[in-house]
């Protein structure tokens, strides 16, 4: 059973800068919630708040009924796999050492057991990584790398994927790939939050979309709702509208509003 | 996966085995076999309890020690670079041991010495850690290693030129060169229980080293405790290098040549290269010792400078390789 996210009052300043003022928001599992705005909206320290990394000023994030910043971390991190944005990967190790990272939180004293090879193996296997688990990561394509910092993330099998700007320097074909692997994972009854710049990536594979603005959030409802065009306006200040493509919804920007 | 590279390091740890033995058999006086086969008989085995086998121990526990720092200070900083004699940890270290010497408490209270210069240690480490966690850049890091540096030979300098006696300024002398002659059995005692509480504290690192490959955030993500990570790191390197620098001086490179060396063989996986640096700083400290008895000077090189001479061009052509790396 997957507990929901839920953050209650939740204030955050960074630097003397209120970042996130009193959002009170509750995210549901087996869907993907894609959290938008323009740059500087407090997208991602929403998303660090929520994923118990960052503890907030005021109010309080619950997974289920527990407190998350007051959680053992390891404990947080089995159920919470959190995937930064781009991050860098400092050495140059395999494939499969890195996506192994993944089971860090699960490490006892002895090191890694079958059952962590076995999720790590599953976890290469489901991002189809197999027939490059033996490269260097840093050789990778941005896309293949995207892949595999996502099969660490589910190498710890975790109820909940937080995901902060997954898309940035991806082609089209390699968003699709990713666009599937979470949206499969909600399917299987997990929970996806996701930051996005990019709009039609949202439309895709968003089951309910928050927008937020500096620091509040403008709208939060399934896809077609929320990205109204008085909301695109005030987002964003662009002048844009969801119009019916051939196979779904698309972004139509007409220009500066 | 998390494996340790165990066949590596038992191969390194043979290698300290055999060096040790033949740090036990050279020096100024050649000891004949018929020695070491009747011990306490003859008046030459007094060198080899008290001169010779304080030595080798402590060049493996100064070796291992540097070795180790070197390695947690990459693992840590994500930065091959890293090392406590480029960054002036060491310097610290020394200027902490000669502030003992130069007030004179050191003089009264021996432990002092090692107690100021692991203090001096982790100020190094602990002003680093700062500089690194304000700016994520690996030029301000290095700049901050390099102005440290700077500021504790300086400071060792100037305590140098204003050295009441020649004698305190000879003593002085030994902490900026590093030479592991004429230790005693006291400076062993001293020595070992501190680097191996230090060694212990970043050993336990491995895990937190492993999940930083992924960034700072990526780490939190997994679950480690970064603030408890960095506190575990000062006190770690500070016991290590503090304790190494008060009984040998300072000598450079072991922390940065060794990891280097061996993180192809363990996958560059950085908490697998703990161990591994940190038996393989224990065999090169012993082979540089070796080398500075055998080689024919008429005064004894001192080992910091003959580390620092071989050090300084392999320094320089892992930069080389860095910026070609990154170009």
């Amino acid at each position: 059973m997957t507990n929901t996210i839920h953050a209650q009052n939740l204030s955050k300043s960074l630097d003397g800068h209120q970042i996130l003022s009193d959002l009170n928001v509750t995210l549901f599992p087996g869907q993907v919630t894609a959290i938008l705005g323009p740059n500087g909206a407090g997208k991602s320290t929403l998303l660090r708040c929520l994923g118990g990394l960052i503890a907030p000023d005021q109010g309080q994030v619950f997974l289920g009924d527990d407190d998350c910043t007051k959680m053992d971390p390891p404990q947080r991190a089995r159920t919470i796999g959190f995937l930064p944005q781009t991050p860098d990967i400092a050495w140059a190790v395999d494939v499969t050492t890195l996506v192994g990272l993944g089971r860090i939180p699960y490490l006892g004293a002895f090191g890694a057991s079958d059952i962590d090879h076995l999720a790590t193996h599953n976890a290469i296997e489901r991002c189809g990584l197999r027939d490059m688990a033996t490269r260097d990561v840093t050789t990778l394509s941005g896309g293949e790398r995207a892949r595999v910092l996502i099969a660490r993330v589910l190498a710890g099998q975790p109820q909940w994927m937080l995901v902060d700007e997954p898309m940035g320097g991806l082609d089209p074909g390699h968003r699709l790939d990713v666009i599937d692997l979470f949206c499969d994972f909600a399917r299987a009854g997990g929970g996806v939050i996701i930051t996005l710049h990019d709009l039609d990536s949202a439309l895709r594979m968003a089951d309910r979309i928050i927008v937020l603005s500096a620091g509040e959030i403008i709208a939060d409802d399934k896809p077609l709702g929320a990205l109204t065009p008085s909301v695109l306006s005030h987002a964003y200040g662009i002048s844009a509208q969801v119009i019916a493509g051939p196979s779904g919804p698309i972004i139509d920007i007409m220009g500066r509003s | 996966m998390n494996k340790l590279p165990w066949r590596l390091i038992f191969g390194l740890g043979l290698g300290v085995l055999v060096l040790g033995i033949a740090s036990l058999s050279v020096g100024k006086v050649n000891i004949p076999l018929s020695v070491w086969l009747d011990p306490g008989h003859d008046p030459r085995w007094l060198i080899i309890m008290e001169l010779r086998i304080p030595r080798a121990i402590l060049g493996m526990a100064v070796g291992a020690a540097l070795g180790l720092s070197g390695a947690a200070m990459q693992g840590y900083t994500r930065n091959p670079l890293a090392d406590p004699g480029v960054l002036g940890v060491s310097s610290m270290a020394a200027l902490g041991a000669v502030a003992a010497l130069y007030s004179g408490i050191g003089y009264d209270l021996p432990f002092m010495v090692p107690a100021l210069a692991i203090a001096g240690a982790g100020i190094g480490m602990s002003v680093l850690l700062l500089l690194s966690g304000a700016s994520e850049s690996v030029l301000t890091f290095l700049l901050a290693g390099v102005i440290l540096n700077i500021m504790g030979g300086a400071a060792v300098a100037l305590a140098l030129s204003l050295a009441p006696s020649p004698w305190a300024a000879q003593e002085i002398i030994n902490w900026l060169m590093g030479a592991l002659v004429d230790r005693s059995r006291n400076d062993v005692g001293l020595a070992i229980p501190l680097i191996t509480i230090g060694a212990m504290v970043l050993l336990g690192l491995g895990r937190a080293m492993d999940a930083l490959t992924l960034g700072e955030e990526g780490a939190r993500g997994l679950g480690v405790n970064l603030v408890r990570t960095r506190l575990l790191l000062v006190l770690g390197v500070g016991l290590c290098t503090g304790a190494s620098v008060a009984v040998t001086g300072v000598i450079g490179f072991v922390g940065l040549v060794v990891p280097h060396l061996l993180r192809p063989l363990v996958g560059n996986r950085p908490g697998a290269l703990l161990l591994p640096s940190m038996v393989a700083g224990s065999a090169l400290v012993l082979a540089a010792d070796i080398l500075v008895r055998v080689a024919p000077t008429t005064v004894e090189l001192k080992l910091g400078v003959a580390m620092s001479a071989i050090g300084g061009p392999f320094f320089l052509a892992l930069l080389l390789r860095l910026r070609r790396r990154m170009a």
